[in-house]
């Protein structure tokens, strides 16, 4: 994978995410960052993500380009969150926390590594959208489960499966009442 | 509309020592004060008002109710406004006294337990959430985890199922819970033994009924009869049998028989008494003693007849000698004589005794008259009236002071020299002497008196009593003319008892005599009655050919060869009889045994087709467990890999995406069995490792922990789609607390909770303030800084951010 390739493999992702790709180099406040790749969140979220290649860029002045971004967005008043996502190998961690105090810092490491285990959407997953399991009262309905694995419309089942709901004992008394029943059945046909 | 909170105020509550309104209408509210200002009070002030209790603070005290009020305040207080709830409430207050927590909480039961296990992650929780998720020594099956799994999945349906079947596992213990059903199996094996019992007596019936007809023809044989060819006709056998009975014929021969032993005995006497020679003896006998009879009767009879005729005007009523039994008359005779003498006697004797008393009576009378007399005499010679004249004297006696009489004034000396009241009292004593003697005079008179009555009256009832002379020498005379005739009659004893003899022998002879002459008449009423008797024997009868009693002997053995006979036809008919009768029994005791064994066999085979029924449905059963398991297994792998382990993962990878080992529910891996939610790790690369409590650094322990409060939270339908959380970040470093910032975003702005965090570190407050700013136009945060004022006073101060449009995009 090619550095450009992991740029575009971080646009992608947030594009799929919704997010809005921003030209580059932006301006803000007047000032020129000539940022990898710069996007903004739409809708509900309002992140302003930068891309940065540590490997093009030094970590010294991805800092002091952080830093200055942030600072042009307080001079603007904006509330947007910032989130530098740094591509190439890991700046230093006294660096890393400098950057951290003004944004959000996404080291997803070396470019090499990006196809492995999904690293890079796991250190994105936290700009995604979060994908929920349909919720209802339960996660699953066992009963209509069941209901398709059996012969619903016999007769002993369905009686069975009805007293389901009302718990162990109802389960249990219906059942001896059918084969109660069973027993007094051909009894009565026998009188 | 969507659930929400509005505000809370807290009045003394914990550490909140004055009134403080919390504003919470927002969709995140930040909360920031040092330790101490109150962060916590407010969670769980929200929490209590809420459900009534506080569940964290229970873990660790369970008498946190005491220490709920602030420090020198008597009450807390905590009022609680929302709007949306489902069950239509807005407002709760709730207040704490020394006396406990009064109020009623805002939510309902069911959702209370919801927002404490789902949607409020207190401080003190967060740090012990796996352990105390997993269940601190207790079986995992029960864990609190394993239970939310459950609840979760709804296997508790299925549980109910596979334990309410549990029964069909096993026969047994359908035999247990299902009485009938054992019911059946006995009866089916009682039906079984009945009908081996049934068909082994039908076998053993049938033997005898082989049995009893040999029998019964031998029986038969000797009757001329043989047995029929069906069974009906053996009713027409029976009844031919009874129809040729002999019992009439029987009772005829044996009648007969008794009339001809009777003949023989008449025969035998009659024989004694008809000879010619017997009757002459008979009539000379009779004769003779008549002729003895006349005779005494013209001796000794007479004088009897004599004497007792002379005593007929004595004794009327005597019986003549002539009429009856002279002795029975000579008898009667004497016994009236005998008491005539004895009455005459005992009136001589009284008479004789009157006439001595009267005499000795005059005597005595004479006697006391003298007494009398001189009783008089006695009594002139004392004065009369000597008592008074004592009595008189002795009341002059205190008068008499001298010699001087009192009454007359005399000189008592000049008539003696004894002096005047000695002289007085000599006179009293001797007229009180006289007095006495005067009176046992008197009585004594008095009882001579009485007794000459009394004499005087016997003398005269005796006079009256007393007979005269002429009277009692009649009376003699009397006697002495009994006497005579009592002399004559002992007399002629010896002679009387002879005729009475005479008078029996007579009578007897007299009636041998007619008996004789009646034994000819008899015998021809006897030889009728052999005749007849040879008649009804159908048996010839040639009188006077054949002497009577040879031919009473020949019809007398034939009636005994014809009893025997008819005897033995009679056994043999009544043993034919019997047999045919005990045939019919048993044969209508095999019916009986055909028709049961049809009954039972119908029974047994209804009892085995209901058997068979429920046999079918335990096998139904059986096979609903089964798939039972084989569907929770599969929802419980499907649950867990796809929506659980999933969640869990992208939350847990979005705080710490460099973490190589990501927690997971353990996959059951037997289908069988209880459920059990089992924590594990997950490689990236896919291998499954250890508990996360070994497997992850502390800090992750806490990030996996959280996740998983959020992915539990986040699994369920949200009833209440808030998120409360108190300090979650204190063990968190800043690229995660930075991760968990975008986190609680997302959770917000996309996920549509509501949120309220409670942080203590100013530049994370600062920093989350940014990052949870409003993002579009409905958007809103507040954050409330807690502090205290110089007096120590809470203050609380709320600031509202609402959403601006933001001038970096446009300008980009």
């Amino acid at each position: 994978m090619t550095y450009s390739s992991s740029i575009d493999q971080v646009v992608s992702l947030l594009g799929d995410a919704g997010y809005r790709s921003l030209r580059t180099p932006f301006v803000l406040a007047g000032l020129q960052f000539a940022v990898s790749a710069a996007l903004v969140g739409s809708e509900r979220s309002s992140d302003l993500v930068i891309v940065e290649d540590t490997v093009a860029t030094t970590s010294r002045e991805i800092q002091i380009r952080i830093e200055t971004i942030a600072r042009a967005m307080d001079s603007l008043d904006s509330k947007r969150p910032l989130t530098a996502i740094l591509i190439g190998p890991r700046p230093s961690a006294s660096e890393l926390d400098a950057m951290s105090r003004v944004a959000r810092i996404l080291p997803v490491g070396p470019s090499s590594f990006l196809n492995q285990n999904d690293i890079l959407r796991n250190w994105l997953a936290v700009l995604l959208p979060l994908q929920l399991p349909p919720t209802g009262d339960r996660l699953a309905d066992p009963l209509s489960e069941l209901s398709k694995q059996v012969d619903s419309k016999d007769a002993v089942i369905s009686e069975l499966l009805g007293s389901a709901p009302l718990g162990e004992s109802a389960v249990k008394s219906t059942l001896h009442r059918i084969i109660e029943q069973d027993l007094a059945s051909v009894e009565s046909n026998e009188a | 509309m969507t659930p929400q909170l509005e505000a809370i105020t807290l009045t003394n509550f914990r550490s909140i020592n004055t009134p403080v309104r919390v504003p919470l209408d927002a969709p995140v509210v930040l909360i920031h004060g040092q330790n101490g200002t109150g962060k916590t009070s407010i969670l769980s002030g929200i929490e209590l008002a809420l459900t009534g209790d506080i569940p964290s603070l229970r873990r660790v005290d369970a008498g946190y109710q005491q220490h709920l009020i602030n420090k020198g305040a008597q009450s807390a207080r905590l009022d609680l406004v929302a709007r949306g709830l489902p069950n239509g409430r807005s407002e709760a207050t709730m207040t704490v006294t020394s006396n406990g927590i009064t109020g009623n909480p805002l939510l309902p039961l069911d959702l209370a337990k919801s927002y404490s296990e789902r949607c409020y992650l207190a401080q003190a929780t967060l740090g012990k959430l796996l352990e105390i998720y997993q269940g601190q020594n207790a079986q995992s099956s029960f864990s609190p985890l394993t239970l939310f799994v459950k609840e979760l999945l709804g296997l508790d349906v299925l549980e109910a199922i596979v334990e309410g079947l549990h029964d069909a596992g096993d026969v047994r213990r359908v035999r247990n819970s299902v009485p009938a059903y054992s019911d059946v199996e006995r009866r089916i094996s009682d039906a079984e033994r009945r009908l081996t019992r049934i068909a082994r007596g039908m076998k053993d019936i049938d033997r005898g009924i082989d049995a009893q007809m040999k029998e019964l023809q031998a029986a038969l044989a000797p009757l001329g009869e043989s047995i029929p060819s069906s069974t009906a006709d053996f009713d027409a056998l029976l009844k031919d049998l009874e129809a040729r009975s002999s019992k009439n014929r029987l009772m005829t021969v044996a009648r007969v028989r008794r009339d001809l032993l009777a003949a023989a005995e008449r025969l035998r006497t009659i024989e004694a008494n008809s000879s010619v020679d017997e009757r002459t003896r008979l009539e000379e006998s009779d004769l003779s003693a008549r002729r003895q009879l006349a005779d005494w009767r013209e001796g000794s009879g007479k004088v009897l007849s004599e004497t007792i005729s002379s005593l007929l005007s004595t004794f009327p009523s005597l019986p003549s000698p002539d009429s009856t039994d002279p002795e029975v008359a000579r008898l009667a005779a004497v016994g009236a004589v005998d008491a005539d003498i004895r009455r005459l006697s005992e009136l001589i004797t009284t008479q004789e005794k009157v006439t001595s008393r009267l005499v000795e009576i005059r005597a005595e009378m004479a006697r006391l008259d003298e007494r009398s007399r001189r009783l008089d005499e006695q009594i002139a010679a004392h004065a009369a009236t000597a008592g008074s004249l004592a009595q008189a004297l002795s009341g002059i006696i205190p008068h008499i002071h001298s010699e001087e009489c009192p009454v007359c004034g005399r000189d008592y000396r000049e008539r003696s020299a004894i002096p005047l009241a000695s002289a007085v009292s000599t006179k009293i004593n001797s007229l009180n002497e006289s007095a006495g003697m005067l009176e046992a005079l008197s009585k004594e008179k008095a009882t001579a008196i009485a007794r000459l009555a009394n004499l005087r009256r016997e003398s005269e009832k005796l006079v009256a009593t007393q007979s005269s002379q002429v009277t009692i020498e009649e009376t003699n005379t009397q006697r002495a003319r009994l006497q005579i005739v009592k002399q004559r009659l002992d007399g002629v004893a010896q002679s009387v008892a002879q005729a009475t003899a005479l008078i029996e022998t007579a009578a007897a002879a007299t009636r041998k005599l007619s008996e004789a002459r009646e034994s000819g008449v008899q015998l021809s009423s006897l030889i009728e009655t052999v005749r007849q008797g040879a008649g009804q024997l159908k048996q010839t009868f040639i009188y006077p050919e054949q002497p009577l009693d040879t031919q009473l002997t020949q019809l007398l053995d034939f009636t005994e060869r014809e009893e025997e006979s008819l005897n033995t036809f009679e056994e043999q008919r009544t043993a034919a009889i019997s047999k045919v009768e005990s045939l019919q029994s048993q044969q209508s005791s095999r019916a009986v045994m055909v028709k049961e064994q049809g009954i039972v066999q119908i029974e047994v085979e209804g009892l085995r087709k209901a058997k068979g029924k429920a046999d079918a449905t335990i096998e139904i059963a059986r096979g609903l467990s089964r798939t039972v398991l084989d569907v929770r297994t599969s929802i419980v792998q499907r649950v867990f890999n796809k929506s659980l382990n999933r969640l869990w993962a992208d939350l847990f990878t979005r705080l710490a995406p460099e973490e190589d080992f990501v927690p997971a529910f353990a996959l059951p891996r037997k289908s069988s069995g209880a459920v059990e939610a089992v924590l594990e790790t997950i490689h990236r690369r896919g291998q499954r490792a250890g508990n996360p409590q070994t497997m992850l650094s502390a800090g992750n322990l806490n990030t996996a922990a959280l996740t998983l409060f959020l992915a539990l939270h986040l699994s369920l339908e949200p009833k209440l789609p808030w998120l409360l959380i108190d300090d979650p970040v204190q063990s968190m470093d800043e690229v995660h607390i930075a991760q968990f910032a975008a986190l609680l975003r997302t959770l917000s702005k996309r996920c549509e909770r509501r949120i309220v965090i409670a942080i203590h570190e100013r530049p994370l407050f600062e920093y989350l303030a940014l990052e949870l700013s409003p993002a579009f136009p409905e958007d809103k945060l507040i954050t409330v800084e807690l502090g205290r004022n110089a007096s120590g006073e809470t203050n609380a101060r709320a600031t509202h951010h609402i959403w601006r449009e933001d001038r970096v995009v446009s300008a980009a």
